[in-house]
């Protein structure tokens, strides 16, 4: 009985993930105030949670980013798939699966996000005079990670 | 009493619903445009009209869902409308969700201010669903829904915006959570 067990727990194991599935790489540029910490904090727990699929965050601050992009202070919902290339694309390493650019302002009941999924379409979205408490950022990490998997191969 | 005073009260009497006045006359005005206007055009376009005419009233709930189809919606987006309807039924949610009209498609597209019909609701949520992919065998595929967007009215600027590239291609079950995570209960959105 209990060996039968055993081989059906390995049986689920299995069916939920192969032993060639790699985690999604995943590129999160930060550019939210240095004083509004509390969204990403929680958007990027969500990202960690053990309910999804694995992903591996590569994160980076506000002028790293917009170093890349070329773009000092111009809006980050105007970026295109060509704007990206240079963060997708990197030196000695296989490109990122997803691209995700977050401006999020809890105090200010707004947001910001941009993501490029691994077939390069992009998916923007704005909030503006919605509060953005945790239940929300977690929310909208899972709406980043809805487009960011869309292609993605394992 | 005038002529055309005993005119409306006779049409009035052969409506077959006692119904306010105004829809009343909305009703009646139907059939009379039907009967007078040459068929020219295929049946189902004229009815089609004639029931938006007839049926979309100023909204009495919180929350209307608006779908917005290119150019009209296919049986599966369909069936997601109706899958989210239920859902929010199930969930108590003071909601309507039927197809934008012409004037709500409009100011979707940042065209005039808002409609009446949007009624009493606090929020409107418009679904997009763009022209649908034609397969190799002539069949329409629908591409998903490519443009999400909350108004917390009166604000006549969107309070939340969604714009993919690609299209989205969800399972019904996914959109309606995500939609449920979008129209939390109790937060202003």
């Amino acid at each position: 009985m209990r060996r039968t067990a055993i081989v059906l727990a390995l049986l689920g194991l299995t069916s939920t993930a192969s032993a060639g599935d790699r985690a999604l790489e995943l590129f999160l540029g930060d550019l939210s105030p240095s004083s509004e910490r509390a969204c990403m904090r929680d958007l990027g727990r969500e990202l960690r949670s053990r309910d999804h699929e694995p992903v591996n965050v590569t994160r980076m601050g506000e002028a790293s980013v917009r170093r890349m992009v070329g773009d000092e202070d111009g809006d980050l919902l105007a970026w295109t798939e060509d704007d990206l290339r240079p963060i997708v694309e990197r030196r000695r390493r296989p490109p990122y699966d997803a691209v995700a650019i977050v401006d999020c302002r809890e105090s200010e009941g707004a947001a910001n996000l941009l993501v490029r999924g691994p077939s390069g379409g992009i998916t923007r979205v704005s909030l503006r005079g919605i509060s953005i408490d945790e239940e929300r950022a977690r929310w909208l990490a899972r709406t980043l990670l809805t487009q960011a998997r869309i292609g993605f191969e394992p | 009493m005038r002529p055309w005073s005993c005119l409306v009260l006779v049409l009035a009497a052969c409506g077959e619903a006692a119904a306010p006045a105004e829809p009343v006359s909305v009703a009646e005005a139907a059939p009379e445009v039907e009967e007078e206007a040459p068929i020219e055009e295929p049946e189902g376009a004229v009815a089609d009209e004639a029931d938006e005419v007839a049926e979309v009233l100023p909204s009495a709930h919180e929350l209307l869902v608006l779908t917005v189809g290119e150019p009209v919606l296919l049986p599966s987006e369909t069936r997601l409308a109706e899958f989210l309807e239920a859902r929010m039924r199930r969930n108590r949610r003071d909601a309507e969700l039927r197809p934008a009209t012409a004037e709500e498609a409009a100011f979707f597209a940042g065209e005039g201010g808002p409609p009446a019909t949007f009624g009493e609701a606090r929020r409107v949520l418009f679904l997009h669903f763009p022209a649908p992919r034609t397969l190799p065998n002539g069949d329409l595929r629908s591409r998903g829904i490519d443009r999400v967007v909350l108004y917390q009215l009166p604000a006549t600027e969107p309070a939340f915006v969604a714009g993919m590239d690609e299209a989205w291609r969800l399972e019904d079950e996914q959109w309606a959570t995500w939609i449920a995570g979008l129209l939390r209960e109790g937060d202003g959105a």
